[in-house]
């Protein structure tokens, strides 16, 4: 039968089973033209944009999340069975469906197709993955499929550059100058009735369209699986990898943070020789350049930690990962899934809280959620390698480990052993918990994807700077520096100022736990942002943000300054402390509530209160 | 002076910045009160219309897609 | 003649059976399918059918749309570090990750 569609412009939806390769293709197709935000009503990602083909036809692509079956077992799923069905409020049908599967793995992803097939929309195949097919000697019929199952198929491969062709080529020939949609006249498919008859006809269907040129070669996965699945070398293999994305994070990024932070200052001295004196050269040299810019730094070490994550995920390995955990997180009450949102927490809570939307299990994703803040996120870094820098000594520790190191690592178990206690202590009862992971066949990451995803994250941060930061630091700026102090007076400028009298004001609650006024401030400040408080602390001590590394002038001071009891009991704070509005904000997002906010805000300052005393008293017991 | 004024301005807007993030509701009010009170006293013509624009204007713009209703 | 030994409470009861009842023992037996979690690493087996714990079983429905189907290979080729929960299994072309008690609803020929 001819269908006939208007369309103005076309809208194609991609959709397949998990890991076939959509995502890939859905890039190729419309390269950085889309744009990431949510279903209305449910905290699903909804993928769209757009594609320009030869023709110059315009089209808007939609990625639907990865589906095995119209029989939706959770929010991602529902939601892909919905707009199929053309039932999604808010959300018109889309006029054409592309069912992508992967054709290494037919067995699995064609019944889906069948059952797709069923639904009478107009739907065209895209087999992907076929440049694999040849390495295991595997040839598909593909004008044998296209009978067989009554719609136009083409084959592409998602990764390469251009490889999308074949498909583009066919939405053209689809569309002829009126701007309409034909389909071919093609047979009209069985109608099925249950599962054994569709995998019945799954199986007649790869008989005859699928054959083998040779037997049955051993897979890359029967080889790495046996080490990588292992219960002893898959550990090692885990904790290896882990321990170099924790060393690449630190020490790869350091050169790049130091370029930044040099152009930063260098900016910064510009700026004050162009604008003259006045209130509005410490607005952008103190306040703009010094607030976002001690943020901007980290910029290198977020991208690296996420260049780790994305590649490993690319490559298969982050679900077998999640499998030997598993058990492990068992002990917490947690399940192997929760694995990647805790790991992306470490580079900024954000992105690891909104990952958890891959866990299906109500109660675990929230106790996820409550946790993630605990994984000692990036922003944390600058306030320790501070404070470790000021007060432990450089001494090298059994001949091989650095004591500086060494007490990071410290700072970053606590967190973790924490979460696990505070998710021990939320597990509630033995309900059964949904495993049923796919793990996915190896392959290369490819690099567009990697910079591609890299891109996105790299826009996300700077335009959080950009708007959030920026505004926070200006108006912190001028908190701290009106009223201006009366001529003749003692002190610093900050003391005087609203932002110095709020920090008096606060000392008798933290006095207890050895902060003084100028922590307060800093602890304000920081509630923005956590990087923030650092420059806070350099602005406190009166050091100008363009005169050389603000850590480098204030580690001195420092130490002179504070008691060792003071410092050790910030760290202990800053273990625990939820002072970042983004997350608290994305909490509120993806949970839907405020008492979840409120919780997570009231037991980590518990937390931190309390572990910052006993961290106080103990050392200052020991210090006499 | 002319520092003073434009760092007085460039404090507000992101006061207000952060108020509309907060208190979204309030900040539509504030907006209207204020396109009012220009209106009286009959000057800034075009700020006048931007605050009226702000008035009607639903949700803190934290997330790019909601239904408002989260405060 | 030979015996069965029950275990009652820890103590040793030697029960004699007649041999009606041992002919019966050994039917079952041998007609008893094993589930998936009880299949050793590395060894293969066939599906048999999948079962529903209870009504509505979502999960049996999914393992049955994820290609556990009568007749199928399946073949275990991995055990998590503690124990025997979770699994990871080979059916078809693909691999899964399983919980043991995901895995029983699975029984084997």
């Amino acid at each position: 039968m001819v269908g006939d569609v208007m369309a103005k412009p076309l809208r194609i939806a991609l959709v397949g089973n998990p890991n076939c390769g959509k995502t890939a293709l859905f890039n190729q197709l419309t390269g950085s033209r889309q744009k990431v935000a949510n279903y209305a009503g449910v905290t699903v990602e909804r993928k769209s944009g757009y594609l320009v083909t030869p023709h110059g036809r315009k089209l808007q692509v939609l990625d639907l999340p990865g589906t095995y079956s119209l029989l939706a077992t959770s929010p991602d799923e529902a939601v892909t069975r919905d707009v199929c069905m053309g039932r999604y409020k808010g959300e018109p049908a889309p006029d054409l469906l592309i069912c992508v599967v992967a054709a290494t793995n037919l067995r699995l992803h064609l019944r889906f197709l069948l059952e797709l097939l069923q639904l009478g929309r107009p739907l065209v195949v895209v087999l992907n993955m076929v440049d694999v097919l040849e390495k295991y000697g595997i040839r598909i019929d593909v004008p044998r499929l296209q009978s067989e199952l009554g719609v136009p198929v083409v084959t592409t491969v998602g990764v390469r550059n251009g490889g999308a062709k074949n498909l583009i080529t066919l939405l053209d020939e689809m569309m002829p100058q009126q701007g309409v949609l034909h389909l071919p006249k093609l047979n009209s498919s069985v109608i099925l009735e249950n599962s054994s008859c569709v995998h019945d006809r799954v199986r007649k269907i790869l008989e005859t369209c699928v054959t083998r040129d040779r037997p049955l070669a051993v897979k890359l996965e029967d080889v790495l699986d046996r080490w990588v699945l292992h219960p002893i070398w898959g550990m090692i293999i885990l904790s290896f990898l882990l321990f170099i994305m924790f060393q690449a994070v630190f020490s790869w990024a350091q050169p790049f943070m130091d370029m930044l932070q040099d152009s930063i200052n260098r900016l910064g001295i510009l700026v004050s020789t162009l604008i003259p004196e006045g209130p509005l050269r410490g607005l952008v040299v103190d306040g703009v350049i010094g607030g976002a810019g001690t943020v901007v730094v980290f910029l290198p070490q977020i991208l690296i930690l996420f260049l780790w994550i994305l590649a490993l995920e690319e490559s298969g390995y982050l679900p077998r990962a999640a499998f030997l955990l598993d058990c492990f997180m068992g002990c917490a009450g947690l399940g192997g899934r929760s694995f990647i949102p805790l790991l992306s927490s470490f580079a900024c809570a954000v992105p690891g809280i909104m990952a958890t939307r891959t866990i299906q299990h109500t109660r675990d994703r929230i106790v996820t959620i409550l946790i993630a803040p605990l994984m000692t996120c990036s922003a944390r870094l600058p306030i320790y390698a501070l404070l470790i820098g000021a007060f432990i000594p450089n001494k090298s520790v059994i001949g091989v480990f650095n004591l500086q190191g060494l007490v990071l690592f410290v700072l970053y178990i606590v967190g973790i052993l924490s979460a696990f206690i505070v998710a021990r202590l939320l597990k509630k009862g033995g309900e059964e918990r949904f495993l049923l992971m796919e793990l996915p066949h190896y392959h290369w990451p490819s690099l567009r994807n990697l910079l591609l995803g890299l891109w996105q994250r790299a826009k996300i941060f700077l335009s959080r700077v950009g708007t959030i930061i920026v505004s926070l630091s200006i108006i912190l700026w001028a908190l701290s520096s009106f009223p201006a102090p009366p001529s003749g007076s003692t002190g610093t400028a900050l003391e005087w100022s609203l932002a110095g009298r709020i920090g008096h004001i606060l000392v008798p609650i933290f006095s207890p736990i050895g902060f003084n006024w100028q922590i307060c401030v800093a602890l304000i400040v920081g509630l923005a942002a956590r990087e923030v408080a650092v420059g806070a602390l350099g602005t406190v001590y009166a050091i100008a943000a363009s005169e050389n590394d603000i850590s480098g002038s204030l580690i001195p001071l420092l130490s002179a300054q504070w008691g060792l009891a003071t410092a050790f009991s910030l760290l202990a704070w800053y273990v625990y402390a939820p002072q970042c509005l983004s997350t608290l904000a994305v909490i509120r997002r993806e949970t839907g509530s405020w008492r979840m906010v409120m919780i997570t805000v009231v037991y980590l300052f518990a937390l931190a209160y309390i572990a910052a005393f006993l961290v106080y008293r103990i050392t200052g017991l020991f210090m006499g | 002076m002319l520092q003073w004024i434009i760092t007085g301005v460039v404090v507000l807007i992101c006061v207000f910045f952060w108020f509309k993030k907060i208190m979204p509701k309030g900040y539509n009010v504030l907006c209207l009160k204020m396109a009012g009170f220009l209106k009286r006293l009959g000057i800034l013509p075009h700020v006048q219309k931007r605050l009226e624009r702000q008035s009607l204007l639903r949700g803190c713009g934290s997330c790019k897609s909601c239904d408002h209703d989260c405060h | 003649m030979c015996f069965r030994q029950v275990f009652l409470k820890k103590r040793h009861i030697p029960v004699k059976l007649s041999t009606q009842a041992k002919s019966l023992y050994h039917e079952k037996r041998n007609e008893q399918k094993k589930p998936l979690n009880t299949l050793p690493l590395y060894h293969s087996g066939v599906v048999d059918h999948v079962e529903a714990l209870f009504p509505q079983d979502m999960i049996a429905k999914r393992l049955e749309e994820l290609g556990f189907v009568p007749g199928e290979p399946v073949k275990v080729i991995a055990y998590c570090p503690l124990g025997k929960d979770p699994i990871a299994v080979e059916i078809g072309f693909t691999r899964f990750a399983l919980r043991s008690s995901e895995a029983r609803r699975v029984i084997l020929r």
